[in-house]
């Protein structure tokens, strides 16, 4: 477990430590976007904006207006939930796993893994009630659940995962919150009055950083167990349910390894976005991290690659009744295309490159990282679409457009919108708050909390 | 510069395979086979169900012009209670379609203003849901004033409305009733139904050869029973078997229902009673405690469980919000 004591500031001078804490401050404090990001946030919003839009015809027409029937009921909203709730696990992985394991180099990403978390359990619960055809009756789940039904156990696991993750974005940015609120002056009234009501009064105090250390070991050590069953549960939606392709034991294993994956193929995603688009953030996201990313990608996905050598060489073998066909649907239908681009694309590809040093670089990695979670998203859908379309009673006296499911524009928009609305989230986080962790670095560089509590309250 | 050149040649490489998986995915996705019909289908639902229509029906009347429309009145009388319903459609490719929110004036006796303590003139002023229909269900203050009569007329009126033309329809009742008998013999539960009608000298008429259909309420339709093209007596009496194999609800009774239906004279009249019944209906066919029951038989270890679990866990978390209390806490003691 990693230690909580007091760093030794015995390596560094007083002198260097505050000159370096300047430093820090002077980098890694939220600065104003550029051309580029304005323009980013306003493509996000109208993405955003779009898919609201469609909700509303959502809302006042019904589910009438989807692709779904009565055999595709779960269509693109399930599946995006799916990767939703499976990009959210890097929360757990890179801030707790790594904690946990004390690995040295994680301080700069950190945050960005948990506002990763964060904004992808906000939507994973949203686009849960975007597939409800009565979404005024929500409450209905909480008031008459089944406690033996596997829907209320996500229900309950989604909200606690969300509880931890916000816990652990929060309490470690206390002290980045504190320094917004000190050294950022130019801003607007709202935006001082949001860094005042925010740092809870925060004063950099010893006893202060002891309470957040303490309460981070304890979150890492709390969201590991329930970052594993928010997935499980997850995939037990799917194999509680006795359907061609679904119908295994190995889902709940399957489904956390993808999302491991996934999550760490977003987070070094963000990172190359730190790294390349905001100025000095690259003396901390350095080429080192990408390297230890790759390597961490790489056995993500050879552990996925196993799972899903699992998941269809065995019940390929066997080739038995209605799961045959659905099958061969994937292997040489109508899915085939998607399924073996993302196959290829999303999980071979991946490892054959980044095993090699040179794909470890920032630029491959990024791409390869841009593939993993485009091909993460196809994935889902093809976990969820093809067996939806493969009951075992057969789809007999059918008019022939029951027997396919095709997305609508509204479906699409409304997932892109989500898709948008969760990034939204996180640029407007790295536009208002530190998205690498001051103190954490300051920490990680050997510059005590005595010093900055010091230094920096005088100011 | 061969090293930066072939740098360069793998990021573009690089760069193209990510643009054509993309492409690849994306495209899978709107590849399926028959696209056409698929994205044809809203527009197939909402043609199989006319209530989803209503939003683009009152685009579809004509502006130029008002549209005409068909206005129906019914009446129905169950037991005691009685309502009147309206149906308002319009023509629209040859097919009859709903008309909503188009407002009926519903008139008794005769079309003139509502007077103070006056049963007749203007009841009530209806507006038309998405399918074209409005019901009004007369109150016991109306049923009570109307005790001593036996012939009503109802008069349905559409009039100024912006899109349609103006319309009016009435229909006129002779009060009727149904009674309801059971009976058992040998073993065979029979149920007996008497329709009977007043006049200004008589107060119960037994109506002879009406045409009486009999039902027996479950949860979401009614059930026909008895024999077809049943008619009355002329004491105005029918009898139809119930089926001993029935399931009752839950507390042993089933709802038996007799009906003349779109009389000519006496429109639908209907009687309903409840009777015990033998076989009541189980609440629920998973006995005891499982995880294939309902909520409250789940299995007392699951519940103990998955409880203790969650207020861990969440025992856990709100200690946490109490580390921020004393975080703010000790925002605002002097340093020591």
């Amino acid at each position: 477990m990693a230690d909580i004591k007091e760093v030794d500031s015995k390596a560094i001078s007083e002198p260097e430590a505050i000159a370096m804490l300047h430093q820090l401050n002077e980098d890694l404090l939220p600065k104003k976007f550029g051309i580029r990001g304005t323009l980013w946030v306003i493509l996000l919003l109208i993405i955003a904006g779009l898919g609201v839009i469609s909700y509303i015809s959502q809302l006042r027409n019904g589910l009438s207006i989807t692709g779904m029937g009565d055999y595709v009921s779960w269509g693109i909203y399930i599946s995006n939930f799916v990767f939703f709730v499976a990009i959210s696990l890097v929360g757990s992985l890179i801030t707790a796993v790594l904690y946990l394991l004390n690995v040295p180099w994680r301080a700069p990403i950190t945050r960005l893994a948990e506002v990763i978390a964060v904004a992808a359990i906000m939507f994973a619960g949203l686009i849960i009630i975007v597939d409800m055809g009565r979404p005024d009756r929500i409450h209905h789940l909480f008031l008459y659940g089944r406690i033996q039904s596997p829907i209320v156990w996500d229900i309950i696991v989604v909200i606690t995962y969300m509880t931890i993750s916000l816990l652990l974005l929060y309490l470690p940015l206390l002290p980045g919150i504190s320094f917004c609120r000190d050294r950022l002056t130019n801003v607007p009234k709202w935006q001082k009055w949001m860094y005042r009501f925010l740092s809870l009064g925060w004063k950099n105090k010893p006893e202060q950083y002891k309470i957040v250390k303490r309460s981070i070991a304890i979150l890492c050590v709390l969201i590991v167990p329930v970052a594993l069953s928010i997935h499980t549960v997850t995939s037990w939606l799917f194999a509680t349910t006795f359907r061609p392709g679904w119908d295994s034991t190995n889902f709940g294993a399957y489904f956390v390894s993808g999302a491991f994956m996934v999550g760490a193929a977003g987070v070094i995603a963000g990172m190359f976005i730190l790294y390349r688009f905001f100025p000095r953030y690259d003396q901390y996201i350095t080429k080192k991290h990408f390297d230890r990313m790759g390597k961490l990608l790489v056995l993500l996905s050879l552990i996925y690659l196993y799972f899903n050598i699992n998941e269809y060489l065995v019940p390929s073998y066997k080739m038995k009744g209605e799961e045959a066909n659905y099958l061969h649907e994937l292997f040489s239908g109508d899915y085939a295309p998607m399924f073996w681009s993302v196959q290829i694309f999303g999980m071979i590809i991946p490892i054959c490159v980044v095993i090699f040093k040179k794909g470890r670089k920032p630029l491959p990695l990024f791409i390869i990282a841009s593939m993993v979670i485009v091909g993460a998203w196809f994935k889902r859908f093809l976990i969820v679409i093809p067996t939806m379309l493969h009951p075992f009673l057969p789809m007999q006296e059918l008019p022939e457009k029951w027997k396919h499911y095709m997305p609508t524009l509204q479906e699409w928009s409304i997932t892109a919108g989500s898709l948008a609305g969760a990034l939204l989230v996180i640029t407007f986080f790295v536009r208002y708050f530190p998205i690498i962790s001051i103190w954490e670095v300051a920490e990680e560089k050997g510059i005590s909390h005595k010093v900055i509590y010091e230094h920096l309250n005088e100011q | 510069m061969l090293n930066r050149m072939y740098n360069l040649t793998g990021k573009r490489a690089i760069s193209l395979l990510v643009i054509l998986f993309m492409a690849f995915s994306v495209g899978q996705a709107f590849s399926q086979k028959d696209t056409t019909e698929k994205v044809k289908a809203p527009a197939d639902q909402k043609a199989a169900k006319p209530a989803e229509k209503s939003g683009s029906d009152q685009k579809a009347a004509p502006t130029t012009g008002k549209a005409a429309i068909e206005l129906k009145v019914s009446y129905v009388k169950s037991n005691d209670s009685r309502s009147v319903k309206v149906h308002v459609s319009r023509k629209e490719n040859k097919k009859s379609v709903g008309c909503d929110s188009v407002s009926v004036s519903l008139y008794f006796d005769e079309v003139k203003a509502k007077e103070a303590n006056d049963i007749t003139g203007l009841l009530a002023t209806l507006v038309t849901d998405e399918n074209g229909d409005a019901e009004f269900k007369l109150t016991d203050k109306f049923n009570k004033a109307i005790a001593d009569r036996w012939k009503y007329t109802f008069i349905a009126s559409i009039e100024n409305d912006k899109r349609y033309k103006n319309a009016e329809e009435e229909v006129t009742i002779s009060d009727a009733s149904i009674t309801l008998t059971f009976d058992l013999k040998d073993s065979v539960k029979t149920v007996t139904a008497k329709l009977s009608g007043r006049n200004d000298t008589t107060a119960d008429l037994p109506i002879n050869k009406a045409s009486v259909k009999f039902y027996v309420k479950r949860s979401f339709s009614l059930l026909p029973i008895g024999a077809d093209g049943l008619s009355t007596n002329k004491k105005g009496i029918v009898t139809a078997e119930i089926p001993n194999d029935i399931m009752a609800d839950t507390n042993g009774k089933i709802t038996v229902i007799a009906r003349i239906e779109e009389h000519a004279k006496f429109a639908t009249v209907e009687g309903r009673k409840d009777i015990e019944w033998k076989t009541p209906r189980i609440a629920s066919e998973v006995q005891g405690r499982s995880l294939w029951s309902v909520g409250k038989n789940a299995p007392v270890p699951l519940v103990v469980g998955s409880c203790f679990i969650v207020f861990l866990v969440w025992g856990v978390i709100f200690y946490l919000f109490y580390q921020l209390i004393r975080i703010k806490k000790l925002s605002k003691t002097k340093a020591g």
